[in-house]
């Protein structure tokens, strides 16, 4: 049995949708919600959201404030010249003609305490004719072009140093961003450098970790407790894909703090495993009605009835359905939630904490979780998983490991491959366990 | 024979003949075994009849002749370990992280090869099902046909298809489909441009290559820039386990009192007969240590890259 790619039809930027817009060779990622007239700016680069729309995701070129879709051809061949000259002194060492590097460009190198005099300057362009030039929407090609042409001092480098002086001009000027669906890897990519404390430290490799010592896959049902932005809650609704249960507990009345459920762009199917359901509901161990004094329940959705009082009735009329609709929604998927629980129908126990004690959450769930299930709990901190752990060990649990992950970033080019010299460390660390039973 | 049914995506909450299930002995042996009426497992902690797990709930303590032991659901993290091993492996961490940088979720056609053991092969089934689809080519057919028997009993052979092919000559069974592509052969670089051509143009894809030497990555990821891949990176993983421990903690006056303190400790007296030392009256904390002493520094490299879609 074959099985055929389930939409043979390509998927083009929406209106409404989030995506990922990342410079080439840049940093920072950013999650951005295209709507119409958006402005949209990346590392200082600057183009209308509209300008996207109806194009496939992918590389695109930024110049007058659009982005035009653009070939990944054309990108491969400016990377290729940016390493030309060192692959043209590995080819034929002997012929030096073409670009004349010199072997030490020590002597190049002028103290910056010194005053200059104009024929000592290593750059011939001026400030003011390459802020011109940018205002003027020169493609960023050619900057580097009048870059190197105006560089006193490029030809008496080493083959290394100018591919790396085109490098880091190319990185500065450049007018390529991709637009990107988006996907975990990269929602965990872009977060954790961003907003590391508010992820409680949680790397992408050691999410991936957390989704395998869980054991997930479609039809699984899952609790999941976490202080990581929705990150773990996102990843774990992604791997059911539809079937199966992820039983998120959260704080007040209405799950919120997770913008990484809401930019992955999950479609119906795959949000109907995600059931919200509240700590005092768990902490009273069934379904509790909402509180119907909608001032004292902050953040409630239907507190958008009141700032609708003075509307016109026709309108509030249907504002009301849409609000008792969401109610109902919640309240249904809550109450699964809550059976689930109290049915021992739960195969994993995620626990992704930043402040709260696992431990808490594990004298609740520990009991309801289903023999032969898996507990993963995250910390950023290893004291509290030790504690964590003593607490396990003195009850059915077995297979309990304690880990950490490093996670190295390599510079691969020819004959410049080492690993990056500093990278973010931060990592966290990961208890697991299996819950058994005895006869 | 009865026909199995699918073990690693079973929900049901008793075991039942055909059931793959993991026998957990101890932390660092655990025992595969398809349960079968008439069998018994034989082990360190003595005998186990198979009629005596059939009906028993997942995650029960059973009594053996000679101890205990407990009969563990398979995920593909216990079948990771418990495996018979035919090739070097990959392990959790690292097939973990595979797993996230093919981007996989259920639904995703992915190509992988070599098969190997079948470690990540199962790990990349479990994550497309029910409506994705692993292609996972190999050049040894012995390895192909175990794999493929073991998916079908494990209740993957729907989502799977195993393939005696070598990719570097021949590319993969699939064209213009896949979503994603795992490279573990010696010359990942030939097989590179055979990748590109599975991966489905319209809506791109992704590769990852996994290399131990970087001799190896360096030509890798020159084919891929050449072949149009964009955004390669290349990454090492090293995890490390550890072990909590009650250890020993002194003042400096219980040190001059009592003594200095290790985790197993014996004196000899004088006349020659062994004295426990009374380390009961020391007092311990709860800690952290690195154990195993010997851990692993290094299993490879991985390198992914962004095969970004093609207008038609």
């Amino acid at each position: 049995m074959e099985t055929e790619p389930a939409e043979t039809s390509q998927k083009l930027i929406k209106s409404g949708e989030y995506l990922i817009v990342q410079k080439i060779d840049g940093e920072q990622s950013r999650i951005v919600r295209f709507t119409p007239k958006q402005k949209i700016l990346i590392e200082k680069l600057k183009f209308v959201a509209d300008s996207a729309f109806g194009k496939p995701h992918g590389l695109f070129e930024v110049s007058n404030n659009q982005c035009l879709p653009m070939s990944v051809d054309r990108l491969i061949e400016e990377l290729q010249l940016q390493e030309a000259s060192v692959a043209t002194s590995s080819i034929d060492p002997e012929v030096t003609e073409p670009s004349e590097p010199s072997l030490d460009p020590r002597v190049v190198i002028a103290p910056s305490a010194l005053k200059l005099e104009p024929e000592q300057k290593r750059q011939k362009l001026e400030m003011d004719a390459v802020l011109e030039m940018k205002k003027q929407g020169v493609s960023g090609q050619e900057m580097v072009a009048k870059l190197v042409e105006g560089s006193a001092s490029f030809q008496t480098r080493t083959v290394f140093s100018q591919s790396k002086y085109i490098k880091r001009k190319a990185k500065k000027h450049s007018d390529r961003v991709l637009i990107l669906r988006p996907t975990i890897r990269l929602l965990a990519k872009a977060y954790y450098l961003k907003d590391p404390d508010r992820l409680a430290m949680l790397r992408a490799d050691q999410l991936a970790l957390i989704l395998q010592m869980a054991g997930l896959h479609h039809g699984k049902n899952v609790v999941v407790f976490e202080q990581t932005l929705g990150l773990i809650t996102s990843a774990v609704i992604e791997r059911l894909g539809g079937t199966g249960a992820c039983i998120h507990i959260h704080r007040g009345a209405v799950a919120q703090s997770i913008p990484c459920v809401h930019s992955m762009n999950y479609d119906d199917n795959t949000l109907s495993t995600f059931l919200p359901v509240r700590i005092k509901c768990v902490l009273a161990g069934k379904h509790l009605p909402y509180d119907n004094n909608r001032k004292a329940v902050n953040g409630d959705d239907d507190n958008l009835e009141e700032v609708n009082g003075d509307k016109e009735p026709e309108k509030i009329e249907d504002q009301d359905l849409e609000a008792l609709a969401r109610r109902n929604d919640r309240l249904d998927r809550e109450k699964r939630g809550i059976d689930l629980i109290n049915d021992e129908q739960i195969h994993s126990l995620i626990i992704g904490s930043r402040t709260v004690d696992p431990i808490s959450v594990l004298e609740l769930l520990y009991p309801k979780l289903a023999p032969s299930g898996t507990i993963v709990i995250y910390s950023p901190h290893q004291n509290i998983l030790i504690s964590a752990y003593d607490w396990l060990s003195k009850r059915q649990t077995i297979n309990l490991v304690l880990t950490d992950q490093m996670c190295r970033v390599m510079q691969v080019l020819p004959d410049r491959t080492h690993p990056l010299m500093a990278q973010h460390v931060a990592g966290g660390h990961i208890l697991t366990g299996i819950k058994v039973i005895d006869q | 024979m009865t026909s199995s049914p699918p073990s690693f995506m079973s929900y049901e909450d008793r075991i039942q003949e055909g059931d793959t299930v993991i026998v957990y002995v101890t932390y660092g042996q655990m025992v595969p075994t398809i349960v079968k009426r008439g069998q018994t497992l034989m082990m360190k902690y003595g005998a186990l009849r198979h009629e005596f797990i059939i009906g028993k709930r997942w995650g029960q303590r059973l009594s053996a002749t000679a101890g205990y032991v407990y009969i563990l659901r398979p995920t593909s993290d216990l079948w990771t370990r418990a495996l018979p091993r035919r090739t070097q492996i990959l392990y959790t961490a690292d097939c973990a992280q595979i797993l996230s940088l093919l981007d996989a979720k259920p639904g995703s056609v992915i190509c992988e090869s070599g098969t190997g053991s079948g470690s990540l092969s199962h790990a990349i089934a479990l994550t497309v099902a029910p409506t994705g689809h692993l292609y996972t080519h190999d050049i040894d057919e012995t390895r192909t046909h175990k794999v493929l028997e073991e998916f079908k009993v494990h209740g993957l052979g729907s989502v799977t298809t195993a393939v005696v092919r070598n990719v570097c000559t021949s590319g993969f069974h699939v064209e213009n489909a896949a979503d994603g592509v795992f490279l573990d052969v010696p010359a990942p670089w030939e097989a590179i441009p055979f990748a590109a051509k599975s991966i489905f143009r319209a809506r791109g894809g992704r590769l990852v290559s996994f290399s131990p030497c970087l001799e190896q990555v360096q030509r890798a990821c020159l084919a891929m820039a050449a072949a149009g891949f964009v955004s390669i990176e290349t990454i090492e993983l090293v995890p490390e386990q550890k072990k909590i421990v009650s250890q020993h903690r002194q003042t400096l006056e219980e040190f001059e009192e009592l003594g200095d303190a290790y985790p197993k400790e014996r004196k000899r007296n004088v006349d020659g007969t062994i004295v426990e030392q009374s380390s009961s009256a020391i007092p311990r904390i709860t800690i952290a240590i690195v154990y195993p002493y010997s851990q692993p520094t290094h299993t490879g490299y991985l390198t992914h890259a962004t095969m970004l879609p093609v207008a038609e």
